[in-house]
């Protein structure tokens, strides 16, 4: 059998990791407290036991208090989707009771106005009415706290243009991304993630929650060649496959003949959003959540109840408990579960210098990960 | 007039014993070729059928229905996005449009599969539940390769013959007098705004006199016919909202919902025709943004029914839907 890549590629893999000790000689890779809690449902319990995890990070106010927080949703695929009968908020999405928890949190800290953001599924339609129509009631998350905003992000949306946010050390796929304006025009950013799997990129936390700030009118299968579209047609198609190159508004990838696979590709690009758009503060919905992948649409998945909450101002440290509260080594490499087929998003965002991945030097508050871990590749 | 159920006499069949295969279905008015043959009409009279001429049937023959179907492109792919839903073939705004045009005439609609095409029983049971739930007759022929299926359906839908009354629940109302310079315009918008799951009624600026329930009525012959119907529709439901959503389906991209009620208000009724015209593996949820008591469902495969469990959502209710084929009708009571 021919091998899938050519020397240099394997090389450019693993430069991933030689990335992270040549930055840790000038910078220490960052670590981070990171606070994990038990939490069943997401009934009254959710709100203290947020707060009691912001305090445990060193409190939000610091963060947030005049500024304008924009916080990246997880609603994955389209409303129409359930896995079984079962709402998607119970499975593939953020729950909109740990939405609404954190931004009243963000309100009663100070923060001058907050952003819900999402990129829904091939549609410009406003976030709200995406929300409605998987039975959500956006005036519930509108009155959790003072100037409570929506934006769809998967265009241009209320932006004159796009922003470029440039990747740190050149990226691993792209120099920069043009996103909507929502993802500059934040003081800080938070991204609200779920606890799951992934088929293509392992798992699915709080750094590949952005692979969706993305706009498929520049990024989709549908965008034109040179300018982005009007509006989102398709998916992401492209940042998988490699087939063919985002409209020529924006930068081309690096280098068009590394591996056209999406274990490949993937985690590489959610490294490098991470690193262009810093998350200030992650935040892991595993109260309820799904198992052997990211949405209703990949073989196999089903329920499971992890009950538990994580919360971190370091997005690859969070995802590192987040790992292990999943079963899995947040060490691991390609090769090893959950990275059978893919590259590590964590490994690959150390190498950036986001965070460290190392359970040693991150120190856990609240539960200990053995008291809340939930396998759930034995689910 | 009596309630005519109608099928085709096949032009080149010559024997009238194949009349045999009109026993026990609910089938009473044969539709022949204007050149049929003499005996054939005969013995058509004298089993007691109605039998009318294709050049003069006493009803509104639709011109150009489609072979309900989900629409398969080149080498038989779903002609869809990764999640994104798939793209049906479906008569139901046809039906409605034909049915505010001449309110109280019947509608029948003749449509055979493409020629070499592959076609299932249940292609042919769907064709029948395709226009039945919309109040319309599907002009099967005799020959049909699954006659006994096509009949034992039209005989459930003929068993809830009350049905066929129930009028378009809706919060808009697309009003339209299908003047033939721009009825195809209007009816693709019909027919995009089924798609986009946006419930709509008819009407003619005639019988447009209580707009009260309605959130919003369009006027489609103020719409320039040359523009692009898909822009239109997507307009007109961005405008209306989905707040003003009616029934909501959950892993139901292959299944056309409608909504309609009984005329004296006894009654509303939910029907689901799903174009795989196969069962899914799919657990499928139902959603009504209205309250109700209880609820009986009906399907091909149980046409006696069965209560079907209400559970209370943020607007209105749900409901876990067994799995079926075709056909599925929800009784709802208030």
């Amino acid at each position: 059998m021919a091998c899938r890549y050519s020397r240099r590629q394997m090389l450019f893999g693993a430069a991933a990791a030689a990335l992270a000790p040549r930055f840790a000689k000038a910078v220490p890779t960052p670590a981070a407290r990171v606070a994990v809690a038990k939490c069943r449902s997401y009934g009254p319990e959710l709100l203290p036991t947020m707060e009691r995890m912001f305090d445990q990070i060193g409190g939000v106010g610091t963060l947030v208090r005049g500024k304008t927080v924009a916080v990246k949703l997880n609603l994955t695929g389209a409303p129409t989707y359930r896995l079984g009968h079962d709402p998607a908020e119970l499975a593939h999405w953020t729950h909109p009771a740990v939405i609404g928890a954190a931004v009243h949190l963000f309100g009663k800290a100070g923060a001058r106005r907050v952003r819900l953001l999402e990129s829904p599924w091939n549609t410009a339609e406003p976030l709200t009415e995406y929300m409605l129509a998987a039975n959500w009631e956006p005036r519930d998350l509108l009155s959790a706290a003072n100037n409570v905003e929506f934006e769809n992000t998967n265009y241009l949306g209320n932006g004159r243009r796009y922003s470029r946010l440039w990747t740190p050390h050149g990226g691993y796929m792209f120099r920069a991304y043009d996103l909507n304006h929502s993802y500059e025009d934040c003081d800080v950013f938070v991204s609200i993630a779920k606890l799951k799997e992934h088929a293509t990129a392992g798992v699915t936390l709080s750094m590949k929650n952005c692979f969706g700030i993305t706009p498929c009118t520049i990024y989709g299968e549908g965008s034109p060649a040179d300018e982005p579209s009007l509006i989102p047609v398709g998916g992401r198609g492209p940042f998988h496959e490699g087939n063919r190159q985002p409209s020529k508004s924006a930068l081309p990838e690096n280098d068009p003949t590394t591996p056209r696979d999406g274990g490949y590709r993937v985690p590489r690009v959610v490294a490098d959003l991470v690193a262009a758009r810093p998350i200030h503060l992650a935040i892991i919905d595993g109260i309820e959540s799904m198992a052997a992948g990211e949405g209703p649409w990949v073989a196999g998945t089903h329920r499971i109840s992890p009950g538990v909450l994580i919360a971190g101002t370091n997005p690859v440290s969070t995802d590192a408990v987040g790992m292990a509260v999943m079963g899995f080594d947040p060490m691991a490499v390609r090769g090893t579960p959950p990275f059978e087929h893919c590259d590590s998003t964590l490994q690959l965002a150390e190498g950036h210098g986001v965070g460290t991945r190392d359970l040693r030097r991150i120190e856990v508050a609240g539960a200990r990960i053995q008291d809340v871990v939930c396998r759930f590749r034995k689910a | 007039m009596p309630d005519l159920i109608p099928f085709r006499w096949p032009a080149d069949w010559r024997d009238p014993s194949k009349l045999d295969l009109l026993e026990n279905t609910p089938y009473n008015c044969a539709l022949i070729p204007a050149d049929a043959p003499e005996e054939i009409q005969t013995a058509l009279h004298n089993r007691g059928l109605t039998v009318v001429s294709d050049k003069n049937a006493p009803a509104t023959v639709l011109p150009d229905p489609r072979w309900p179907q989900i629409q398969t492109g080149a080498h038989g792919k779903i002609d869809a996005g990764p999640t994104g839903n798939p793209w049906m073939d479906a008569n139901g705004f046809a039906i409605l449009a034909a049915r505010a045009e001449t309110p109280g005439k019947p509608v029948w609609l003749q449509e055979d599969p493409a020629k070499n095409a592959v076609v299932r029983n249940d292609d042919y049971r769907l064709a029948v539940a395709d226009a039945a739930a919309y109040g319309a007759h599907w002009l099967p022929s005799l020959d049909c390769p699954a006659w006994q299926g096509v009949a034992q359906t039209e005989t459930f839908f003929t068993s809830h013959r009350k049905w066929r009354a129930c009028q378009p629940i809706a919060h808009l109302a697309v009003v339209s007098d299908f003047a033939p310079s721009r009825r195809d315009f209007v009816l693709e918008v019909l027919n995009l705004l089924g798609r986009l799951g946006t419930p709509f009624s008819i009407v003619t600026k005639a019988s447009l006199v209580d707009a009260k329930r309605l959130a919003l009525v369009v006027n489609l012959d103020q719409r320039d016919p040359s523009s692009d119907p898909w822009q239109v529709a997507n307009g007109i439901r961005d405008k209306l909202g989905r707040r003003n959503d009616l029934v909501r389906l959950w892993n139901g991209s292959s299944i056309n919902p409608y909504y309609a009620a009984a005329p004296n208000g006894g009654l509303d009724l939910l029907q689901l025709i799903n174009y795989a015209a196969r069962r899914s593996d799919e657990a499928v949820t139902a959603g009504v943004m209205s309250n109700y008591r209880s609820a009986r469902i009906y399907t091909l495969e149980n046409p006696v029914g069965a209560p079907i469990a209400l559970r209370s959502a943020r607007s209105g209710v749900e409901m876990d839907l067994p799995p079926f084929a075709i056909y599925a009708a929800i009784e709802l009571i208030k």
